[in-house]
Parts: structure tokens; C-alpha cells; sequence
């Protein structure tokens, strides 16, 4: 039922009610009035008839005695006589005397009247009134008003009919008037009420699907809004036209931290601006909506690919620009994830979805904006499919760890290798780290990941000192890993459990990741380093690091990333940029290793430019701890004691 | 400010002209009868009122209740 017709039908309630109320109230008022005029009218008959009596009472003993009473009916005289005293309006006069009865006027109106034969019967003074078709009548019997002298007296009333007449003809037209005015009452008010009922409705129906901080239509909007939407004439105009709508949703980037640290005023402040910008868009067809949070969507119709992408970019721009709130100024940026109809999705969950898959894409990425395709669909439900079977595979073992040698230049001698974790899943296959670290970091096994994995290497590297190898193992941890309080005692426990020691055991930070936390990273880094454990920073030169937080971190090895061993040999500036960066470490007294060495010649630049240390292909890929193991125990036999210790270099 | 425009159907027009003239006639020939000088200047009210409406095609009760009887359905 929609707003109309519940308002419409309380208007007739309202209406009918009141039409009714009036009726009743009206119908009571005159049967109290009519009442009222007609039990006056009858109470003045009835005086006047009392009246009339006792005056023709008077009148009969003045003109009669006692005595002569026996002889009324032969003295035709004092019958006149007496006959003249009577009104007009009296029909019926008759006494009682001495058990004879004289009729000086009779009429057949009264002659059957079972009132007036009861009280003539039982001898009891008694009146009441006689309706016949034409008049009104009232009889008055009055036992003994003389002594032995009884009298019935019938009367035409006319005092009660006037009275009944005017009544009734004034309350017929103040019933018609008050009835009248009471409907034209009954339809202003329900007017009244109605409108109120309209007002009251909208407002909820306003408050239900609109964002009360931004006054942007909400998510119940974006739904009830779909619902109308995808009818059979827009799905064929999507069809004929070949025209497209596209979803945006748009997420503001780092919201949480400016609510964190500016408080949710300021972030509240922060949303209503980024409203107000997303509702000056420039195209015409497009709606801006609150989805929930820092949040919004935008639903735009009639496009084409083209101008899809070039709203993107608007949304981006337009977010980009700083923003000042509560004195304020922030530099704002947004993930828009695109999504089309019918290409990605013919119902709205399917095309939210998956315009938040691709939206979640662009934050990764930090593309700004990313039109959904199928493949991104496919990686994130894999994703979030290896996001679920976290658990299952760390107790079942299905992470293991592969070894990457680190060599020693120029002699290629391996003093060292780095754990890197491969799963094996029971139906992909063996899977890269890079598929799956990101979401271990976001789950809640991070910790127990990174501890299963500190466990592995720990007893290989047991296992090689059992073979007579003694050789380093690198084990990379993520900086939640920092936020771990039992992290060092737990790595103490096992070193002790196992017998290792510490200096076998090198942890490795990547430099944005130490950098998040600096002082936390100190902190941490100082209790691995009372262990006696190695530490270093890898992938250095691609993060953000400021050199004398380097110059504060007491690590023991800095991981030159492979981005500049590519080009070394052909690239002057990459070329500057490692030898620059070995004389630093050098004078900061941390020992370098270059990454990613994959060809002969980049080896030779790099033992040219005095790098002691590398790892690559060239070397050897990652190998499985049954394929380390042979390849140290051949080396070993090889070159009898040849493999230094990363100990021993140091 | 009060909106007029039309807001009667041609049968309400008409049946508030005769409802207008009866009574104005009613007051007229019954005026004895109708004895109260209140009733009687309220059914001329009534009458006029009614034949305003005749006149103009509208209706000040039906204005404020947002009734409108020259619209169907």
C-alpha cells in the first residue's frame, strides 16, 4: 500500500467518523430536545386541564347543590348550564354521582380508551394522553374533587403540538446546519491529519534511506532504488542501445587514521566535504550515495565505456584536491572501483561486488581507480578462498620452505640462504609467496604463521649442524610480527630447545616495513640483537626510509634490491646507485648484499664496483631442503670446508 | 493566500445552486416559521456560502482539505 492510499484511507476514516459522530450526536440532540418539548408541552396541558377542572368544579358546586345533583338529569336547565361552562376544546365532560353517571359532552375519540375505563373502573384519579390521526387529547379523571361526585374531562390540546411544531421544525434546521458544518469540520481536519500523517511518513520514509551526517541517500536508497530500476524496458534499452550504467564505489583512503588521530568530528567534517564534492560531479545522470562508513557510491546511467572512465578520473581528481576541516587542510585520495551493467554483473549484489573487488584493487595498487574485469573476480575469490584454508594448512603442515643460497663473490661461495615459504596446496599445486603472505598478514595467524616457519628453519638448520653444515638461515617476518610480545622469547625457547645458535638465525625486515614503526623496530630489533641473532634490512633502496633511521637501526646486513642489480651492467645510474650505497654500508659498517643477480655479468659489474655478497638465479633458484641439503653436502665435499660461515665472514 | 481555481465537477456546482436557492427561498417563505433570527441569518450564511461556490466553481472547504472534484479517478 503506498503512501496515497494509507493517507487516503484515513482521510474516509477520519471522514466517516466524523460524519457518523455527528449523526449520533445529532440524532441524540434532537430526541433529548424533542422529548424535553414534548414532556413541557404535556406538563402545560395538564396544568392547564387541572386548571380548567377545578375552575368547572368551582363552577358546578356554585351552580348546583349536593342535593340537586340527583336530580341533574331531569333538570334540563342547570344541564345547560352547566354544558356552557365547557371550552370549545373540551370533547368529553362526565360525572359521577351517587353511582349515576350524566354525560354532558361525549365523543367516540376517548370511547375506547382502556386508560380512562381502568380509572373510572378502580375510582383513581388519573390522566393521560390520547394520539388519534388528527389531534392530541388529554383526559383528566378526578375521583371525588366534590363529595360523592366523580369527573372525567377530555380536552384537545393544542399548548403541545405548537410546541412540538416549533421544536421540531427549528431542530430540523440546526441538525441540518450543525450536520453540514460538521462535514465541512470532518474534511479539514482529516485534511489536517492526513497532511500530518504525509509528513510524518515522508520524514521516515526520508530518515530510512538517507545518511543523516552527509544527507546522501543511504544503501536502503541505493536497493529500493534498483528494485525500480531494473525493469524490462531499462534491461532492453541496456540491450538495443548498447549504453551501459556503471557503479562507483569510492573509498577514502587512510580514513581511519585521520578519525584515529583527528578524532570522528573531524572525520565526520572530512565525509560531508567529500559529499559535497561527489554532488557537484559534473555528469547529469549520476547519483551519489552513502554505501555505509567511509563509503560512497555513484550510479550513473546512460554511458558509454569512455565517459564511464572519465567519471573515474573526475571522482579521483575531485577527492584529490586538499580539503580544510576544523582548521585542517588534508590531501585527500580515493579507490574507485568501477563496475558496468550488464558486462560485470546482472543483479546489484553481483555488480557491487564486484565493483568492490575491483575498488579494493585500486587501493592495493594505488591505481586510484580500477574497472572491474573478470580475471580481477576470479583472483579474489581465490584469494578469499586461500583466506579460509589458513588455518587447515598450517596444522597440516602444507607451508614449507625453499632455500635461495647467498654467495660469496667472486668465488661463488655459499654463506648463507633465505628462507622462502612455499605452500603446497593439496589442489593448485605449490604456491608463491607472493599469493598468499599478504592475506596471512591480514588474518589473524600471522603471528603463528611466522612462528611455524622460525620453527622449520631452526630445525633445519639443526639438521644441517647434525650433517656438519653450518650455515645461516634467513627468515623474512612481517612488521605485525613486531606487535608479537612473546616473538623474541618464543625465537630464545627454540634456539635453546634445539641448540642452535643464535647467529645462524638472521631476521629480515623489508625497509618500508621497518620504517612503520621506527621506534618499535628498535625496540624489537635491540632484543633480537641481545639474542644474538643477525638482522638486516631487505629490498633497501625502493622504500621511503630516511638514512639516518638507517644509521639508527643496528642491523647487520643491508639487502640492495634487485630493481637496481637489472640494469647495472647497462645503466650508469643503477650502477652509481650500488657503489654509492656499498661505500655506506661500508662506512656504517653493515655488510651489503645484492639481490637479484641473474646473469655472469652482472655478477662480474658487481664484484667490480667491490660487492662481497650476492643472490640471484645465478646462483641457484630457490631449492626444496632436500635439494639444499644435496647441493651443501656436494659443495662440502667439493671444496672440503670451503663454504664459509657467514660467522666466519662476519 | 487562497488559491482559486477550480475545484468543483459541474454536478457539485449545480447541486450547490439549488441547495442555495431552496434555503434562501425556505428562509424567504418560512420566515414566520422559522421564528429564530440566528437560524435564520445561518441559513442565508449557508445559502451564500453555497452560492458563492456555484459562482466561482470552488470551494474553500474543499481548497483547505486539497479535495478537488473536477479531477477523476
Amino acid at each position: 500500500m503506498t503512501n496515497t492510499d494509507l493517507s487516503l484511507a484515513l482521510r474516509k476514516r477520519v471522514l466517516y467518523s466524523s460524519i457518523g459522530l455527528a449523526i449520533v450526536v445529532s440524532a441524540i440532540f434532537i430526541s433529548v430536545a424533542f422529548n424535553l418539548s414534548r414532556d413541557l408541552g404535556q406538563s402545560l396541558e395538564l396544568e392547564h386541564s387541572n386548571k380548567m377542572l377545578l375552575q368547572l368544579t368551582k363552577s358546578i358546586k356554585a351552580i348546583v347543590s349536593t342535593a340537586d345533583l340527583n336530580e341533574l338529569s331531569l333538570n334540563e336547565s342547570v344541564k345547560t348550564e352547566l354544558i356552557a361552562l365547557l371550552d370549545k376544546d373540551v370533547i368529553g365532560f362526565e360525572i359521577w354521582v351517587n353511582n349515576k353517571h350524566f354525560k354532558l359532552r361525549n365523543s367516540s375519540f376517548y370511547a375506547q380508551d382502556e386508560g380512562i375505563a381502568t380509572a373510572i373502573n378502580t375510582k383513581q384519579s388519573s390522566y393521560d394522553f390520547i394520539e388519534n390521526e388528527a389531534e392530541m387529547l388529554i383526559w383528566v379523571y378526578e375521583n371525588s374533587p366534590l363529595d360523592d361526585l366523580s369527573i372525567l374531562m377530555v380536552t384537545k390540546t393544542h399548548a403541545l403540538d405548537k410546541a412540538i411544531s416549533y421544536v421540531s421544525n427549528r431542530l430540523f434546521i440546526t441538525a441540518f446546519l450543525t450536520f453540514w458544518l460538521t462535514v465541512w469540520v470532518a474534511l479539514f481536519i482529516s485534511a489536517l491529519i492526513s497532511k500530518r500523517f504525509e509528513q510524518s511518513n515522508d520524514r521516515l520514509k526520508y530518515l530510512a534511506s538517507h545518511d543523516m551526517l552527509t544527507g546522501l541517500p543511504n544503501r536502503t536508497y541505493l536497493y529500493d532504488y534498483a528494485l525500480s530500476y531494473f525493469t524490462p524496458e531499462n534491461v532492453k534499452k541496456h540491450q538495443d542501445l548498447d549504453t551501459l550504467f556503471a557503479i562507483y564505489i569510492i573509498d577514502l583512503d587512510k580514513f581511519k587514521d585521520i578519525n584515529d588521530t583527528m578524532g570522528h568530528l573531524v572525520g565526520d567534517e572530512l565525509l560531508k566535504a567529500i559529499s559535497r564534492r561527489l554532488r557537484n560531479l559534473k555528469e547529469k545522470n549520476s547519483q551519489v550515495m552513502r554505501y555505509g562508513g567511509d563509503e560512497f557510491v555513484v550510479w550513473c546511467d546512460d554511458l558509454n565505456e569512455s565517459d564511464a572512465i572519465s567519471l573515474a578520473e573526475d571522482i579521483v581528481l575531485l577527492c584529490r584536491q586538499p580539503i580544510k576541516v576544523s582548521n585542517y587542510v588534508f590531501e585527500t585520495s580515493v579507490s574507485v572501483g568501477v563496475a558496468y551493467y550488464p558486462a560485470s554483473g546482472q543483479q546489484l549484489d553481483d555488480i557491487l561486488k564486484n565493483a568492490d573487488i575491483a575498488m579494493y584493487q585500486a587501493k592495493k595498487h594505488r591505481l586510484g581507480y580500477q574497472v572491474f574485469q573478470q580475471e580481477l573476480f576470479t583472483r579474489s575469490e581465490f584469494r578469499i578462498s586461500l583466506r579460509g584454508q589458513l588455518n587447515a594448512a598450517l596444522e597440516k603442515r602444507q607451508f614449507v620452505l625453499h632455500y635461495q643460497p647467498k654467495v660469496q663473490l667472486p668465488e661463488n661461495n655459499i654463506v648463507g640462504v633465505e628462507a622462502l615459504v612455499r605452500w603446497l596446496h593439496p589442489k593448485e599445486g605449490m604456491l608463491m609467496p607472493n599469493m598468499f603472505i599478504d592475506i596471512v598478514e591480514q588474518s589473524m595467524f600471522v603471528h603463528e604463521f611466522t612462528r611455524y616457519v622460525l620453527l622449520q628453519a631452526i630445525m633445519q638448520c639443526r639438521e644441517w649442524l647434525d650433517n656438519g653444515i653450518e650455515l645461516s638461515i634467513a627468515v623474512n617476518i612481517s612488521p605485525y610480527n613486531l606487535m608479537d610480545p612473546e616473538l623474541v622469547s618464543y625465537l630464545s625457547d627454540l634456539l635453546k630447545h634445539y641448540q642452535v645458535p643464535a647467529e645462524l638465525i638472521e631476521i629480515e625486515l623489508t625497509e618500508n616495513a621497518s620504517m612503520v614503526n621506527i621506534d618499535k623496530t628498535r625496540e624489537v630489533f635491540s632484543q633480537l640483537n641481545k639474542l644474538g641473532v643477525k638482522l638486516s634490512i631487505d629490498d633497501f633502496g625502493t622504500g621511503m626510509s630516511s638514512l639516518a633511521y638507517i644509521k639508527h637501526l643496528d642491523v647487520d646486513y643491508i639487502k640492495i634490491d634487485r630493481s637496481f642489480t637489472i640494469d647495472v651492467v647497462t645503466d650508469s645510474r643503477d650502477e652509481a646507485v650500488i657503489s654509492s650505497l656499498l661505500v655506506l654500508c661500508q662506512k656504517l659498517n653493515k655488510l651489503t648484499i645484492v639481490e637479484g643477480v641473474e646473469t655472469i655479468e652482472q655478477a662480474n659489474k658487481l664484484a667490480s664496483l667491490g660487492c662481497t655478497l650476492a643472490q640471484g638465479y645465478l646462483y641457484s633458484k630457490p631449492l626444496s631442503a632436500e635439494e639444499i641439503t644435496h647441493l651443501l653436502s656436494k659443495r662440502k665435499a667439493e671444496t672440503d670446508n670451503k663454504i664459509i660461515n657467514i660467522k666466519k665472514f662476519n | 493566500m487562497l488559491n482559486i481555481k477550480h475545484n468543483l465537477c459541474a454536478i457539485d456546482r449545480i447541486i450547490r445552486g439549488i441547495i442555495a436557492v431552496a434555503l434562501i427561498v425556505y428562509v424567504v417563505v418560512f420566515f414566520d416559521q422559522i421564528g429564530d433570527m440566528l437560524l435564520q441569518i445561518s441559513i442565508l450564511i449557508f445559502a451564500l456560502m453555497n452560492l458563492i461556490s456555484f459562482v466561482l466553481g470552488w470551494c474553500p472547504v474543499y481548497n483547505i482539505a486539497n479535495i478537488n472534484t473536477c479531477k477523476k479517478g
